[in-house]
């Protein structure tokens, strides 16, 4: 027993450091799958985004993100910019324009388009794209923003690498 | 003493894991495994050092699960996912200890009925809640609905305590033979039949419960192992029945037949397996086991790493972007993908492990260990069949289980090889 014990540790350890051999030459199949490693800046657009508070997102702040529903992990913003919409020719498409609530309602923007610059850390640039967190990171993927006090559905619009380490 | 605690710490384990559903309960399984482990060494640290021969006799079953653990040591030392293959391999270890304190714990027939006792409260649990929801309705766990089958009658698919119909297919796929054992050996005492009624009734409501429901969960991986288990059954024992019995159980056979093609959805699931991509769910499998494919034959030898965090990883490397997966859908896949070819020998050599133990090592039937070894070749049978399918069975819940079973299995067939 002590010699089949022995004899299947013993070719355990040659395959486990020719293996790590291989891996530490970048000579393994998921090696040779990836291209490099980049920091990634994910632009993000939220289309008619309902808040009173236009402020919602500030630079260096953190927040969860999304990708097709899988979590994904936090992200820092790193830019962000709120446009009011145009709500005359918003509900004038949607709901009549002589409605008096309509009016009311018109009074102070409660709709914006935003769009926000994302920092990954690290992302995989593979042949099928860029890799982060085993999200695939894909221009007009849906993705979620999660804080404390918000969860909003929005698009990934641009992938920029920023530095090559 | 600690030989007696840690089989209550088993018997604990057993019986409440199918109550635990949430993946933050899981670790408390994991330390519950720690736990028996220690009792189990503390037990043979005080009987070596109390001058007492603590003997042990080696299976193959037990060389291809040390083989396993050597394939993930080799697969984590080549992975470019070093630290989360390591955590991967560690819970592997784990597994692998407390199989292993389970082959010192049970060494004899008493200690067997009070685990398959065990297993039978487990299932009290699982049922109950299953018949709930079979009866009063359960609720939808996801909101997505296949577009291609949502027209159809639907199925009231049940999940009982955890929360995920395959699991729960899974895991009563792995509990009930051991209950039918328990009650084919009481009810072939030699005592008169109210009292074998009165003693094996209650087991028996049990066992075909947990049959109806494991079919109910709607899990098709299950239906096959389902079907794969009756086969073997039958295969076993129809040579020993009389002609009468065996016309009756064809009988019965075709009977559950009709009844079951009168079912519309039924009919429609049963349908779907064979659609290929015209089966959303179908298609989603097919295109994930083309990945886990492609993965594999890029990483032949060593695999990506040990562990459904490194598959995670190392998956959207492979996977077409719209397909992201948590597992590879199929057992055998998932051991290649993860563990390479020494993954697959690894499992190869526990198939044939298995299989030498049926065909050269099976008790007599007459005595309750036999049916036992019986009870739990059928139930590996089951799970291992349904596993080409699904990976549910790399699940906490259902790896203690599956682990249990084979070593019952080990150790019911050396118990018997004793003079």
């Amino acid at each position: 027993m002590k010699r089949t014990v022995l004899i299947i540790l013993g070719i355990t350890l040659v395959l486990s450091g020719l293996g790590y051999w291989l891996t530490k030459n970048k000579l393994n199949g998921v090696s040779k799958a990836i291209e490099g490693e980049e920091k990634v800046q994910i632009e993000v657009w939220i289309d008619e985004m309902a808040s009173l508070d236009p402020n919602l997102f500030k630079p260096g702040d953190k927040v969860d993100f999304l990708v097709r529903n899988r979590p994904h992990g936090e992200l820092t913003i790193t830019a962000a910019q709120c446009f009011p919409l145009d709500l005359q020719t918003y509900y004038s498409k949607r709901i009549p324009a002589t409605s008096k609530e309509n009016e009311a309602q018109n009074q102070a923007p409660l709709l914006w388009n935003c769009r926000l610059s994302l920092l990954e850390d690290k992302a995989l640039s593979t042949s099928k794209g860029y890799i982060a967190r085993g999200n695939q990171l894909k221009i007009a993927s849906k993705i979620a923003l999660e804080g404390k006090m918000m969860r909003v559905d929005g698009y990934i619009v641009g992938l920029q690498a920023l530095a090559l380490k | 003493m600690s030989q007696k605690l840690a089989l209550l710490a088993v018997c604990l384990l057993l019986a409440l894991s199918p109550l635990i559903a949430q993946d933050s309960g899981t670790a408390s399984l994991g330390y519950g495994m720690v736990a028996i482990i220690a009792l189990v060494g503390l037990h043979l640290l005080r009987r070596s050092l109390g001058g007492e021969k603590v003997s042990f006799t080696p299976d193959p079953i037990d060389y291809s699960l040390l083989g396993l653990f050597c394939a993930g040591l080799v697969a984590t030392a080549s992975s470019s996912f070093l630290g989360i293959s390591a955590a991967g391999l560690a819970l592997n270890g784990l597994y692998l200890a407390f199989y292993l304190a389970l082959r010192h714990l049970l060494k004899n027939r008493a200690q067997l009925l009070i685990l398959v006792l065990a297993v039978a409260i487990g299932l009290v649990w699982t049922s109950g809640e299953g018949l709930w929801q079979y009866l009063h309705g359960a609720e939808a766990l996801a909101t997505w609905e296949d577009p291609l089958t949502s027209s159809f009658e639907r199925m009231n698919r049940v999940y009982s305590t955890l929360l995920n119909p395959n699991l729960y297919a899974i895991h009563g796929l792995l509990a009930f033979p051991l209950v039918f054992a328990l009650v084919a050996q009481i009810f072939s005492e030699p005592e008169s039949l109210p009292r074998r009624l009165l003693k094996g009734s209650g087991l028996l409501v049990l066992a075909l419960l947990a049959v109806f429901l494991v079919f109910q969960s709607g899990s098709r991986a299950a239906w096959l192992g389902l079907a794969a288990q009756l086969f073997l059954l039958t295969a076993a024992l129809f040579s020993r029945l009389a002609m009468s019995w065996r016309l009756a159980m064809l009988g019965l056979g075709a009977s559950v037949l009709l009844f079951a093609s009168q079912s519309k959805s039924l009919v429609n699931r049963l349908q779907s397996m064979l659609d290929g991509h015209e089966n959303s769910s179908n298609s989603f499998r097919l295109h994930v086991w083309e990945a886990c494919l492609t993965g594999f034959q890029e990483n032949i030898y060593f695999g990506v790493g040990v562990g459904s965090k490194v598959f995670y990883q190392a998956y959207a490397l492979y996977a077409q972007s719209l397909y992201s997966a948590l597992g590879c859908y199929s057992l055998p896949l998932e051991l290649a993908f993860e563990l390479g070819l020494f993954g697959l020998l690894g499992l190869g050599a526990l198939l044939f492990g298995i299989g030498r133990l049926a065909f050269t090592a099976l008790p007599a039937l007459e005595r309750f260990e036999g049916k036992l070894a019986l009870a739990c070749l059928v139930s590996l049978f089951g799970a291992l069949v349904a596993s080409f399918f699904d990976v549910v069975i790399l699940r906490p819940q259902a790896c203690i289980m599956f682990v249990t079973v084979l070593a019952l299995l080990v150790s019911v067939c050396q118990l018997e090889k004793k003079p």
